[in-house]
Protein backbone atom coordinates (compact mmCIF):
# COMPACT_ATOMS: atom_id res chain seq x y z
CA UNK A 1 0.00 0.00 0.00
CA UNK A 2 1.43 3.98 -0.88
CA UNK A 3 0.25 4.52 2.46
CA UNK A 4 2.94 2.50 3.92
CA UNK A 5 5.60 4.28 2.16
CA UNK A 6 4.68 7.25 3.49
CA UNK A 7 4.94 5.78 7.21
CA UNK A 8 8.29 3.92 6.31
CA UNK A 9 9.41 7.81 5.10
CA UNK A 10 8.39 9.44 8.56
CA UNK A 11 9.53 6.48 10.73
CA UNK A 12 13.04 7.08 8.95
CA UNK A 13 12.86 10.76 9.50
CA UNK A 14 11.77 9.95 13.43
CA UNK A 15 15.03 7.69 13.76
CA UNK A 16 17.11 9.91 12.32
CA UNK A 17 16.05 11.98 15.07
CA UNK A 18 13.39 14.13 13.02
CA UNK A 19 10.89 14.27 16.10
CA UNK A 20 8.51 16.61 14.34
CA UNK A 21 7.69 13.39 12.03
CA UNK A 22 6.25 11.46 14.39
CA UNK A 23 4.05 14.37 15.25
CA UNK A 24 3.06 13.75 11.82
CA UNK A 25 2.23 10.20 12.48
CA UNK A 26 0.50 10.73 15.72
CA UNK A 27 -2.13 13.53 13.31
CA UNK A 28 -2.86 10.97 11.06
CA UNK A 29 -3.28 8.11 13.45
CA UNK A 30 -4.62 9.90 16.74
CA UNK A 31 -8.38 9.05 15.83
CA UNK A 32 -7.79 5.73 14.52
CA UNK A 33 -5.91 4.25 17.74
CA UNK A 34 -8.31 6.09 20.36
CA UNK A 35 -10.92 4.22 18.27
CA UNK A 36 -9.13 1.03 18.54
CA UNK A 37 -8.33 1.37 22.26
CA UNK A 38 -12.26 1.89 22.81
CA UNK A 39 -13.04 -1.30 21.85
CA UNK A 40 -11.28 -1.92 25.61
CA UNK A 41 -12.59 0.62 27.65
CA UNK A 42 -15.97 2.38 27.86
CA UNK A 43 -14.78 5.76 29.53
CA UNK A 44 -13.57 8.28 26.62
CA UNK A 45 -11.02 9.87 29.08
CA UNK A 46 -9.18 6.66 29.50
CA UNK A 47 -9.40 6.09 25.82
CA UNK A 48 -7.35 9.36 25.33
CA UNK A 49 -5.08 8.51 27.83
CA UNK A 50 -4.28 4.87 26.98
CA UNK A 51 -3.79 6.39 23.11
CA UNK A 52 -1.09 8.67 24.42
CA UNK A 53 0.40 6.28 26.48
CA UNK A 54 0.74 3.98 23.16
CA UNK A 55 2.01 6.82 21.16
CA UNK A 56 4.81 7.41 23.97
CA UNK A 57 5.89 3.48 23.92
CA UNK A 58 5.50 3.66 19.90
CA UNK A 59 7.93 6.87 20.13
CA UNK A 60 10.35 4.78 23.12
CA UNK A 61 10.30 1.86 21.19
CA UNK A 62 11.41 3.31 17.35
CA UNK A 63 14.87 2.75 17.84
CA UNK A 64 13.68 -1.30 17.43
CA UNK A 65 11.05 -0.62 14.58
CA UNK A 66 13.19 -2.69 11.99
CA UNK A 67 10.12 -2.61 9.45
CA UNK A 68 9.16 -6.06 9.61
CA UNK A 69 5.64 -5.09 9.41
CA UNK A 70 3.64 -2.00 8.61
CA UNK A 71 4.06 1.21 10.85
CA UNK A 72 0.20 0.68 11.88
CA UNK A 73 0.39 -2.84 12.57
CA UNK A 74 3.40 -2.42 15.23
CA UNK A 75 1.40 1.12 16.24
CA UNK A 76 -2.13 -0.93 16.61
CA UNK A 77 0.11 -4.23 18.40
CA UNK A 78 1.39 -1.50 20.98
CA UNK A 79 -2.24 0.13 21.58
CA UNK A 80 -4.20 -3.21 21.77
CA UNK A 81 -1.33 -4.22 24.67
CA UNK A 82 -1.14 -1.20 26.70
CA UNK A 83 -5.31 -1.21 26.82
CA UNK A 84 -5.26 -4.94 27.78
CA UNK A 85 -2.25 -3.80 30.27
CA UNK A 86 -4.61 -0.98 31.55
CA UNK A 87 -7.94 -3.36 32.11
CA UNK A 88 -6.04 -6.18 33.97
CA UNK A 89 -4.54 -3.36 36.13
CA UNK A 90 -8.03 -1.88 37.00
CA UNK A 91 -8.95 -5.77 37.71
CA UNK A 92 -6.31 -6.09 40.18
CA UNK A 93 -6.76 -2.55 41.90
CA UNK A 94 -8.47 -3.11 45.31
CA UNK A 95 -11.96 -1.23 44.36
CA UNK A 96 -11.78 2.38 45.17
CA UNK A 97 -14.37 4.96 46.48
CA UNK A 98 -15.40 7.07 43.49
CA UNK A 99 -16.13 10.49 44.28
CA UNK A 100 -19.80 11.24 43.65
CA UNK A 101 -19.23 14.94 42.18
CA UNK A 102 -18.24 18.36 43.34
CA UNK A 103 -20.49 18.30 47.00
CA UNK A 104 -18.02 15.12 47.49
CA UNK A 105 -15.02 16.29 49.63
CA UNK A 106 -12.98 13.94 48.13
CA UNK A 107 -13.84 14.88 44.16
CA UNK A 108 -11.06 15.96 42.38
CA UNK A 109 -11.06 18.77 40.33
CA UNK A 110 -8.09 17.76 37.84
CA UNK A 111 -10.09 14.77 37.13
CA UNK A 112 -12.97 16.83 36.46
CA UNK A 113 -10.57 19.18 33.82
CA UNK A 114 -9.10 16.16 32.19
CA UNK A 115 -12.26 14.71 30.98
CA UNK A 116 -12.58 14.62 27.14
CA UNK A 117 -16.22 13.21 26.98
CA UNK A 118 -17.30 17.06 27.50
CA UNK A 119 -20.50 18.44 26.19
CA UNK A 120 -18.39 20.78 24.25
CA UNK A 121 -15.95 17.68 22.62
CA UNK A 122 -19.41 15.84 22.00
CA UNK A 123 -21.05 18.30 20.56
CA UNK A 124 -17.93 19.06 18.57
CA UNK A 125 -17.55 15.17 17.29
CA UNK A 126 -21.06 15.50 16.08
CA UNK A 127 -20.75 18.72 14.52
CA UNK A 128 -17.19 17.40 12.75
CA UNK A 129 -19.63 14.35 11.29
CA UNK A 130 -22.22 16.27 10.50
CA UNK A 131 -20.55 18.43 8.28
CA UNK A 132 -18.30 16.43 6.47
CA UNK A 133 -21.19 13.70 5.76
CA UNK A 134 -23.00 16.81 4.25
CA UNK A 135 -19.74 18.40 2.72
CA UNK A 136 -19.40 14.89 0.90
CA UNK A 137 -23.08 14.90 -0.08
CA UNK A 138 -22.86 18.36 -1.77
CA UNK A 139 -19.72 17.25 -3.92
CA UNK A 140 -19.77 17.23 -7.59
CA UNK A 141 -20.22 13.43 -8.71
CA UNK A 142 -16.64 12.63 -9.73
CA UNK A 143 -14.71 14.16 -6.85
CA UNK A 144 -17.15 12.14 -4.15
CA UNK A 145 -16.32 9.29 -6.32
CA UNK A 146 -12.52 9.69 -6.44
CA UNK A 147 -12.33 10.27 -2.70
CA UNK A 148 -14.62 7.71 -1.92
CA UNK A 149 -12.79 5.62 -3.60
CA UNK A 150 -9.38 6.46 -2.15
CA UNK A 151 -10.69 6.80 1.33
CA UNK A 152 -13.20 4.32 1.84
CA UNK A 153 -12.64 1.50 -0.85
CA UNK A 154 -8.52 2.15 -0.05
CA UNK A 155 -7.97 2.52 -3.78
CA UNK A 156 -4.53 3.76 -5.56
CA UNK A 157 -4.42 6.42 -7.55
CA UNK A 158 -3.70 4.20 -10.52
CA UNK A 159 -6.70 1.67 -10.49
CA UNK A 160 -9.17 4.69 -9.88
CA UNK A 161 -7.88 6.03 -12.75
CA UNK A 162 -8.41 2.78 -14.36
CA UNK A 163 -12.46 2.55 -12.44
CA UNK A 164 -12.90 6.36 -13.91
CA UNK A 165 -11.20 6.27 -17.05
CA UNK A 166 -8.98 9.14 -16.63
CA UNK A 167 -5.66 10.04 -16.27
CA UNK A 168 -3.70 9.38 -12.52
CA UNK A 169 -2.76 12.97 -13.15
CA UNK A 170 -7.07 13.92 -12.89
CA UNK A 171 -7.60 11.42 -10.21
CA UNK A 172 -4.78 13.16 -7.85
CA UNK A 173 -6.61 16.69 -9.20
CA UNK A 174 -10.40 15.16 -7.62
CA UNK A 175 -9.20 13.75 -4.80
CA UNK A 176 -6.96 16.83 -3.67
CA UNK A 177 -10.34 19.34 -4.71
CA UNK A 178 -12.74 17.27 -2.52
CA UNK A 179 -10.29 17.81 0.62
CA UNK A 180 -10.67 21.26 0.09
CA UNK A 181 -13.95 21.18 -0.83
CA UNK A 182 -14.76 19.46 2.32
CA UNK A 183 -11.95 21.05 4.78
CA UNK A 184 -13.29 24.61 3.82
CA UNK A 185 -16.41 23.38 5.43
CA UNK A 186 -14.48 21.84 8.41
CA UNK A 187 -11.88 24.48 9.10
CA UNK A 188 -14.12 27.11 10.97
CA UNK A 189 -15.89 24.14 13.44
CA UNK A 190 -11.78 23.52 14.60
CA UNK A 191 -10.65 27.20 14.70
CA UNK B 1 -2.30 28.62 0.76
CA UNK B 2 -0.38 27.47 -2.55
CA UNK B 3 -3.23 25.02 -4.06
CA UNK B 4 0.23 23.19 -5.88
CA UNK B 5 1.47 22.77 -2.04
CA UNK B 6 -1.41 21.07 -0.43
CA UNK B 7 -2.28 19.00 -3.83
CA UNK B 8 1.49 17.40 -2.68
CA UNK B 9 -0.17 17.31 0.57
CA UNK B 10 -3.11 15.11 -0.63
CA UNK B 11 -0.55 12.90 -2.60
CA UNK B 12 1.89 12.90 0.36
CA UNK B 13 -1.13 10.76 2.74
CA UNK B 14 -2.40 8.82 -0.12
CA UNK B 15 1.28 7.62 -0.32
CA UNK B 16 1.42 8.66 -4.27
CA UNK B 17 4.40 11.19 -3.73
CA UNK B 18 8.04 9.75 -4.56
CA UNK B 19 11.62 10.72 -3.41
CA UNK B 20 12.20 13.79 -3.32
CA UNK B 21 8.69 15.39 -3.84
CA UNK B 22 7.82 13.35 -0.49
CA UNK B 23 10.64 14.68 1.49
CA UNK B 24 10.17 18.28 0.63
CA UNK B 25 5.96 17.34 0.95
CA UNK B 26 6.86 16.20 4.75
CA UNK B 27 8.79 18.92 5.37
CA UNK B 28 6.63 21.74 4.67
CA UNK B 29 4.06 19.91 7.10
CA UNK B 30 6.91 20.66 9.89
CA UNK B 31 7.80 23.94 9.27
CA UNK B 32 4.21 25.39 8.36
CA UNK B 33 1.50 25.09 10.87
CA UNK B 34 -1.15 26.13 8.54
CA UNK B 35 -0.25 23.01 6.40
CA UNK B 36 -0.23 21.04 9.12
CA UNK B 37 -3.63 22.02 10.18
CA UNK B 38 -4.60 21.01 6.85
CA UNK B 39 -2.85 17.31 7.31
CA UNK B 40 -4.80 16.97 10.38
CA UNK B 41 -7.99 18.07 8.56
CA UNK B 42 -7.80 15.91 5.96
CA UNK B 43 -6.45 12.73 7.98
CA UNK B 44 -9.95 13.51 10.26
CA UNK B 45 -12.17 13.70 7.22
CA UNK B 46 -10.84 9.98 5.98
CA UNK B 47 -11.52 8.87 9.45
CA UNK B 48 -14.75 9.90 9.04
CA UNK B 49 -15.54 8.54 5.54
CA UNK B 50 -14.30 5.26 6.91
CA UNK B 51 -16.24 5.75 10.31
CA UNK B 52 -13.04 5.39 12.31
CA UNK B 53 -13.63 7.99 14.58
CA UNK B 54 -14.15 7.67 17.92
CA UNK B 55 -17.16 9.17 19.73
CA UNK B 56 -15.23 11.94 21.18
CA UNK B 57 -12.61 13.90 19.08
CA UNK B 58 -9.35 15.69 21.29
CA UNK B 59 -8.27 18.19 18.70
CA UNK B 60 -5.35 18.56 22.07
CA UNK B 61 -4.26 15.11 21.88
CA UNK B 62 -1.42 15.56 19.22
CA UNK B 63 -0.42 19.09 21.37
CA UNK B 64 -0.51 17.30 24.94
CA UNK B 65 2.10 14.31 22.69
CA UNK B 66 4.10 16.99 21.81
CA UNK B 67 4.53 18.83 24.86
CA UNK B 68 5.54 15.25 26.41
CA UNK B 69 7.54 14.27 23.61
CA UNK B 70 9.87 17.32 24.40
CA UNK B 71 11.02 15.58 27.72
CA UNK B 72 12.02 12.92 25.17
CA UNK B 73 15.62 12.56 23.95
CA UNK B 74 15.41 12.89 20.24
CA UNK B 75 16.06 8.80 18.34
CA UNK B 76 19.20 8.43 16.61
CA UNK B 77 18.83 5.46 15.58
CA UNK B 78 19.57 5.51 11.80
CA UNK B 79 18.30 2.73 9.80
CA UNK B 80 21.45 0.59 8.04
CA UNK B 81 21.65 1.61 4.77
CA UNK B 82 23.15 -1.86 3.44
CA UNK B 83 19.73 -3.73 4.36
CA UNK B 84 20.52 -6.13 0.86
CA UNK B 85 23.62 -7.08 2.71
CA UNK B 86 21.35 -8.04 5.75
CA UNK B 87 18.05 -8.92 3.94
CA UNK B 88 19.54 -10.63 0.90
CA UNK B 89 22.55 -12.13 1.90
CA UNK B 90 23.63 -12.19 5.29
CA UNK B 91 20.76 -14.47 5.55
CA UNK B 92 21.41 -17.79 3.55
CA UNK B 93 25.58 -17.30 4.83
CA UNK B 94 24.20 -17.36 8.25
CA UNK B 95 21.62 -20.23 7.60
CA UNK B 96 24.35 -22.05 5.51
CA UNK B 97 26.66 -21.62 8.44
CA UNK B 98 23.84 -23.01 10.92
CA UNK B 99 23.20 -25.63 8.82
CA UNK B 100 26.90 -26.71 8.34
CA UNK B 101 27.45 -26.34 12.34
CA UNK B 102 24.08 -28.89 12.83
CA UNK B 103 25.56 -31.63 10.22
CA UNK B 104 28.94 -31.20 11.56
CA UNK B 105 27.11 -31.98 15.39
CA UNK B 106 25.67 -34.95 13.94
CA UNK B 107 27.87 -36.27 11.71
CA UNK B 108 30.40 -36.39 14.57
CA UNK B 109 27.67 -37.76 17.18
CA UNK B 110 26.95 -40.35 15.07
CA UNK B 111 30.42 -41.08 14.56
CA UNK B 112 31.10 -41.06 18.57
CA UNK B 113 28.27 -43.32 19.32
CA UNK B 114 29.85 -45.77 17.11
CA UNK B 115 33.85 -45.83 18.33
CA UNK B 116 35.23 -44.56 21.66
CA UNK B 117 36.96 -41.09 20.87
CA UNK B 118 40.27 -41.10 21.99
CA UNK B 119 41.08 -38.97 25.07
CA UNK B 120 37.65 -39.04 26.30
CA UNK B 121 38.44 -39.96 29.92
CA UNK B 122 41.27 -39.36 32.39
CA UNK B 123 41.95 -43.35 32.76
CA UNK B 124 41.87 -43.47 29.09
CA UNK B 125 44.51 -40.69 29.16
CA UNK B 126 46.45 -42.49 32.18
CA UNK B 127 46.28 -46.19 30.48
CA UNK B 128 47.36 -45.22 26.49
CA UNK B 129 50.59 -46.53 25.48
CA UNK B 130 51.82 -43.58 23.80
CA UNK B 131 51.77 -41.62 26.90
CA UNK B 132 54.87 -41.86 28.66
CA UNK B 133 55.46 -43.24 32.29
CA UNK B 134 55.99 -40.29 34.40
CA UNK B 135 53.52 -37.50 32.21
CA UNK B 136 52.38 -35.46 34.72
CA UNK B 137 48.61 -36.72 34.19
CA UNK B 138 49.40 -40.53 35.09
CA UNK B 139 50.02 -39.26 38.42
CA UNK B 140 47.96 -36.15 39.07
CA UNK B 141 44.80 -35.94 41.11
CA UNK B 142 42.58 -36.14 38.25
CA UNK B 143 43.25 -39.45 37.00
CA UNK B 144 43.01 -40.95 40.92
CA UNK B 145 39.08 -39.89 41.37
CA UNK B 146 37.82 -41.35 38.23
CA UNK B 147 35.02 -43.23 39.89
CA UNK B 148 35.12 -46.95 39.81
CA UNK B 149 32.40 -47.59 37.84
CA UNK B 150 34.15 -45.96 35.03
CA UNK B 151 34.72 -48.73 32.27
CA UNK B 152 38.01 -48.71 31.01
CA UNK B 153 38.70 -48.95 27.21
CA UNK B 154 41.64 -49.65 25.52
CA UNK B 155 42.25 -46.64 22.63
CA UNK B 156 42.03 -47.62 19.38
CA UNK B 157 43.29 -44.92 17.02
CA UNK B 158 40.83 -44.30 14.13
CA UNK B 159 41.82 -46.02 11.28
CA UNK B 160 42.53 -43.74 8.09
CA UNK B 161 39.62 -45.29 6.21
CA UNK B 162 37.92 -43.01 3.34
CA UNK B 163 34.68 -42.01 5.85
CA UNK B 164 37.88 -40.60 8.50
CA UNK B 165 39.70 -38.75 5.56
CA UNK B 166 36.20 -37.15 4.34
CA UNK B 167 35.14 -36.17 7.86
CA UNK B 168 38.59 -34.47 8.60
CA UNK B 169 38.21 -32.91 4.85
CA UNK B 170 34.85 -31.45 5.94
CA UNK B 171 36.02 -30.01 9.24
CA UNK B 172 38.54 -28.31 8.03
CA UNK B 173 36.62 -26.56 5.00
CA UNK B 174 34.08 -25.90 7.53
CA UNK B 175 36.38 -23.69 9.74
CA UNK B 176 37.75 -22.33 6.24
CA UNK B 177 34.11 -21.32 5.78
CA UNK B 178 33.45 -19.94 9.18
CA UNK B 179 37.40 -18.24 8.98
CA UNK B 180 36.13 -16.08 6.42
CA UNK B 181 33.00 -15.09 7.19
CA UNK B 182 34.09 -14.38 11.07
CA UNK B 183 31.58 -17.10 12.11
CA UNK B 184 32.36 -18.76 15.12
CA UNK B 185 30.76 -22.66 14.56
CA UNK B 186 28.58 -24.47 18.02
CA UNK B 187 31.90 -25.06 19.15
CA UNK B 188 33.89 -21.86 19.67
CA UNK B 189 36.65 -23.17 21.45
CA UNK B 190 37.65 -25.86 19.43
CA UNK B 191 38.64 -23.82 16.21
CA UNK B 192 39.84 -26.98 14.85
CA UNK B 193 39.24 -30.80 15.46
CA UNK B 194 40.98 -33.47 13.46
CA UNK B 195 40.74 -37.06 13.14
CA UNK B 196 43.49 -38.61 12.36
CA UNK B 197 45.46 -42.09 13.33
CA UNK B 198 48.26 -42.39 15.57
CA UNK B 199 51.53 -42.39 13.46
Amino acid sequence: MGDEIADSTLVDRVQKGDKKAFDLLVLKYQNRVVNLVSRYVRDATDAQDIAQEAFLKAYRALPNFRGDSAFYTWLYRIAINTAKNHVASRARRPQEVQPSGPDDETYDLDEALREVETPENLMLTDEIQKTILSAIEELPEDLRIAITLREVEGLRYEEIAEVMSCPIGTVRSRIFRAREAIDNRLKPLLE
Amino acid sequence: MNDDKLEKISALMDGELDGRDREIAIENIEIDLETRRSWQRYHLIGDTLRNTLPSTVNPDLAAKLNTMLENEPAILAPRSSNRFLKKEFLKPVAGLAIAASVTAVAVLGLHGSDRKVPGSSATEVAQTSNVPENAPMANSSMAKIVPSTVRTVKYEPIENTIEAQRLNQYILNHNQVNARFGIQGVSPNARLVGHEAVR
